[in-house]
């Protein structure tokens, strides 16, 4: 079932003498409980990418569709409900609030959705434990490693159940064994919870966690991964292949 | 370069600097201000007593400007050097450029040049602007003729301004000098990036410190405002320093205080942003203990100086119109050989007739008689000497009660023309005059025991089983400590301390009764030239002198009430208005610089959906309640304050409270309430200043 629909989506940067084309026509989509990622380079414009489909940012011109719903002619409040409705995110520097603990982190995606608050405790319990988080929810930011900050930002962004989670850069900020740890948790979201994820990454050992992985090369549609029944090393052996093919500066980051 | 960066870095850090130079501009109006007052009272047409008050009133306002200086001096340097540490991170950019300290040196110098002057000339500008309303304020508070609109510039004042806020902003300079050459670069570009550490203390030291603080300070509330208990000096400073201690404890638990009793209530804590509200407020309020105590105090200060010194002017006023019903009072005694018997003889032989400067005219004597405050207080004795120890102006126990004869006194009503209860006495009964409210339960319970006194051999019972509100004396409160009225009779032959002559001038008008005064006053100097007049006019203490003589006059009281009024006024607006800006100021720059600071959190509030209207309100609800929580607490202690100064100076603050505490929430509310519009709106347009759409 589709999910997540993107039409010809371009978005221009600076003014007609002097023109960026960020995204150049984009066209995919994405099925309900895939786990894609999103491959570039820096200034591929996969994170312009991200940022329309999480309308922070509007393309010039497409229309993206998501359950059906064209979220590009949205507006001011509607955004604001659409965001923290139909979206979860979690970002690359984790984005928690540095003056609540762990367990209000997490509860604030719910109680901003006005849920009553006596279902908000145990939701947060529930999802703690499918993130392997109960250990530190009393624990402020400042408390915590990098990698459980950002299973904390995770915890926070599937904890209302959203269509879809988007995550951009989510294990830049980690070592590599952190990073391992939230993609094993991203996989068990997917395939247990029947989450759907979108991650942007240039790392390809990450990517490989994905089912399907979309390279994007100056802004334009550059080739597409899909997983099939191959093995993760298997999947990430074609990742790199591509990677090489995309040019120097992403294999760079392996 | 060394000019153009200062510019380029003002205009940038504008919003930074707005509070700043916005805090400047009212210290340097408000200390031009008071200090043009002199200037425009030079030329006011009052009478001498006024005039003495106005002399008096100028030298005490230009030392309460030096202790206004020094407190906007310390303001300034606070409030730069916390805009110093906002830089850090540009100055360390100068620094790994290569520029020398000196040179960044000299663009805070410049820097501090600029400002300084733009606030001088634009300070000055609505100083002057603001001493033209002034003006009209000394005019009406001293009760002197306005004949025309006159603009008034001040020189001196301007002067003076200008060399107190330079050694200000010199002051500035050099610590801004120093703090620049002594910090190191590292500390400079990692400053900048400090994580904030929450150190939430444990609850239950919260909460015991808490309640201990709230009940010593309960404590210290009731035993200024309501113990019967002596209060000496160091009772009252022991007092002080238990209200400052206890309002930093206060201000250092509640945080935690509050954050617990928040999160106990999961329903709301769960609500909305509330969870991020409270937290954000308990980490601001840790942060800044110690300004929030200072701030407390000073906005304390500030609420009892306002609201008893616009309630001093008025009660001074109704209490002359009530407590002084005659145009003058002299009173007299001559003991030596051959003296003449009274007042009006004296007049008389230095040709003058009564009809000369009065109208109608009384004298009433004031007898001895041998009756003691123990003869007439009984078993009640104890709880007497306890007020008198607490300071209540009453006859000093063991001291004898003046006494009035009945005829006489009903006479002197008359004279007054009030329509005061006239007392009438059988041959055997006295009757006690009082108005101080204090002391005049305990007589009420001392007569009520029907106790009988022995006056100059008689035998009197009293006639009335309660004191008669009433007074001999004039005065501008309710002054009378007690005084007995003895029937005619029983007067004859008692020992004569005092005669006290009173009229009233045949003029009608203001400007025909200061000239009867002038006369009257003229008349007294030159017949009793040979008399002493200054003794202190009491019961029966020492006598000084073998003649005496002391004149009061209505228009005398009245000056001095104006005089005494206007100064309070003016003095508690001066000092107000300086503490209010001093605590607006630094509220306001505090919570700018924390929402520059959070600025990152809405984002973050933003990017996971929150609307734009919860973030608002809970800007509003942090802002609201920082500024709220000192002026609480302040509000409190005003209650216990007013609650002791009612004790200490009881026949004052009575008339017109509730105006004047309007008229102070007023004040307050447009200053204070200013700063806290200022701040919310500009944190407003911070955090919304990074949102691109």
């Amino acid at each position: 079932m589709e999910l997540l629909k993107i039409q010809q989506i371009i978005k221009y940067y600076g003014s007609r003498s002097n023109l960026t084309k960020a995204i150049d026509d984009i066209s995919f989509s994405v099925d309900k409980g895939e786990f894609v990622a999103i491959m570039g380079a820096s200034g591929s414009g996969k994170t312009t990418l991200l940022n329309c489909i999480s309308t922070i940012d509007r393309p010039t011109s497409g229309s993206i569709f998501l359950d059906g719903e064209d979220i590009t002619s949205l507006k001011g409040r509607q955004l604001n409900k659409f965001r923290r409705e139909k979206l979860g995110f979690i970002f690359q520097d984790f984005n928690l609030l540095d003056t609540l603990t762990a367990s209000e982190n997490i509860s604030l995606a719910l109680s901003i959705l006005k849920k009553p608050a006596e279902q908000i405790p145990p939701a947060v319990k529930t999802v703690a434990e499918q993130l392997g988080i109960s250990d530190v929810l009393d624990k402020y930011p400042y408390q915590m490693s990098g990698g459980q900050k950002q299973r904390v930002a995770s915890a926070r962004a599937i904890i209302t159940e959203p269509k879809l989670v988007l995550a951009d850069e989510p294990t830049g900020a980690l070592d590599s064994k952190s990073a391992r740890q939230l993609l094993e948790r991203f996989t068990y979201l997917n395939s247990e919870l029947d989450t759907t994820i979108m991650m942007v990454t240039h790392d390809s050992f990450t990517a490989s966690y994905a089912s399907r992985v979309i390279f994007i090369k100056d802004g334009k549609l550059f080739h597409e991964l899909s997983r099939g029944s191959d093995s993760r090393k298997q999947f990430f052996d074609k990742i790199i292949d591509v990677v090489a093919l995309l040019g120097g500066d992403v294999s760079d980051a392996l | 370069m060394l000019f153009k960066l200062p510019l380029l870095n003002i205009k940038r850090s504008l919003r930074d600097y707005a509070i700043y130079f916005f805090t400047l501009l009212i210290g340097v109006a408000v200390f031009y201000v008071f200090n043009a007052i002199e200037t425009q009272t030079a030329y006011l047409d009052v009478s001498k007593v006024t005039d003495d008050f106005i002399k008096q009133m100028n030298t005490i306002l230009s030392a309460v400007s030096v202790f206004v200086s020094v407190v906007l001096g310390m303001l300034i340097v606070y409030a730069s050097r916390f805009l110093m540490k906002r830089r850090h991170r540009e100055f360390a950019i100068y620094l790994t450029l290569g520029m020398s300290k000196t040179r960044v040196s000299a663009i805070l110098l410049f820097e501090t040049i600029l400002i300084g002057l733009g606030s001088l000339a634009a300070g000055l500008v609505i100083g002057v602007g603001l001493s033209q309303l002034m003006s009209a304020m000394v005019v009406n508070l001293f009760e002197a003729d306005m004949t025309s609109f006159k603009f008034t510039f001040s020189g001196s004042a301007t002067v003076k301004t200008i060399i107190y806020f330079g050694l200000m902003y010199l002051v500035v300079m050099i610590f801004n000098s120093i703090s620049i050459s002594r910090c190191k670069l590292i500390d400079l570009i990692s400053r900048g990036r400090r994580s904030e550490e929450l150190r939430l203390r444990s609850p239950i030291v919260s909460i015991v410190m808490f309640f201990a603080a709230a009940a010593a300070l309960g404590w210290a509330y009731w035993r200024v405002g309501w113990s019967k208990a002596p209060l000496t000096n160091n009772v009252i400073l022991v007092c002080i320093v238990i209200g400052s201690v206890t309002t930093y404890l206060l201000f250092r638990s509640v945080s935690g205080l509050l954050l617990r009793a928040a999160m106990s209530r999961k329903r709301s804590y769960f609500r909305g942003l509330n969870c991020f509200t409270v937290r954000q407020i308990s980490s601001r309020i840790n942060t800044m203990v110690l300004s929030m105590t200072i701030i407390c105090l000073m906005l304390f200060v500030t609420i009892c100086l306002l609201s008893v010194s616009f309630s001093l002017r008025r009660t001074l006023n109704e209490g002359l119109q009530k407590y002084c019903p005659v145009d003058f009072e002299i009173s007299y005694y001559d003991k030596t050989e051959g003296g003449l018997k009274s007042c009006e003889d004296v007049f008389r032989a230095a040709g003058y007739e009564p009809e000369d400067y009065c109208d109608r005219h009384v004298s009433v004597t004031m007898y001895g008689g041998g009756v003691k405050v123990e003869d007439l207080m009984g078993s009640h004795l104890q709880e007497y000497t306890e007020i008198e120890q607490n300071g209540i102006f009453v006859v000093p126990s063991g001291s004898t009660l003046p006494a009035y004869t009945v005829s006489e006194y009903n006479a002197l009503l008359d004279l007054r023309g009030t329509d005061d209860e006239r007392i009438s006495l059988k041959d055997d009964e006295f009757a006690m005059l009082c108005n101080v409210d204090d002391i005049m339960p305990v007589f009420d319970k001392a007569l009520a025991d029907g106790t009988e006194i022995e006056f100059n051999g008689h035998k009197l019972k009293n006639a009335y089983d309660k004191c008669v509100d009433g007074f001999v004396l004039i005065s501008v409160s309710r002054g009378n400590p007690g005084v007995i009225i003895v029937p005619d009779k029983a007067a004859e032959g008692a020992k004569v301390m005092y005669e006290h002559y009173s009229g009233m001038y045949s003029e009608t008008g203001k400007k025909a009764k200061r000239k009867a005064d002038e006369r009257f006053l003229a008349a007294f100097e030159d017949a009793f030239k040979d008399f002493n007049t200054d003794s202190v006019l009491g019961g029966d203490g020492e006598e000084p002198a073998d003649k005496y003589a002391g004149e009061l006059t209505k228009l005398q009281l009245g000056d001095e009430s104006i005089g005494v009024g206007a100064m309070g006024t003016f003095l508690a607006l001066y000092i107000g208005i300086v503490f209010l800006i001093s605590s607006g100021a630094i509220l306001a720059l505090k919570q700018l610089s924390e929402t520059a600071d959070s600025t990152t959190r809405y984002e973050i509030l933003r990017k996971i959906g929150t609307d734009e209207r919860d973030i608002t309100r809970s800007l509003f609800r942090q802002t609201g309640i920082f500024f709220l929580l000192p002026m609480l607490l302040a509000c409190i202690h005003t209650a216990a304050g007013m609650k002791f100064s009612k004790r200490l100076f009881d026949f004052f603050i009575k008339e017109g409270f509730v105006s004047s505490m309007i008229f102070t929430a007023v004040i307050i509310l447009l200053i204070y309430g200013g700063y806290f519009l200022i701040t919310y709106f500009m944190s407003r347009s911070m955090i919304r200043g990074r949102s691109d759409r």
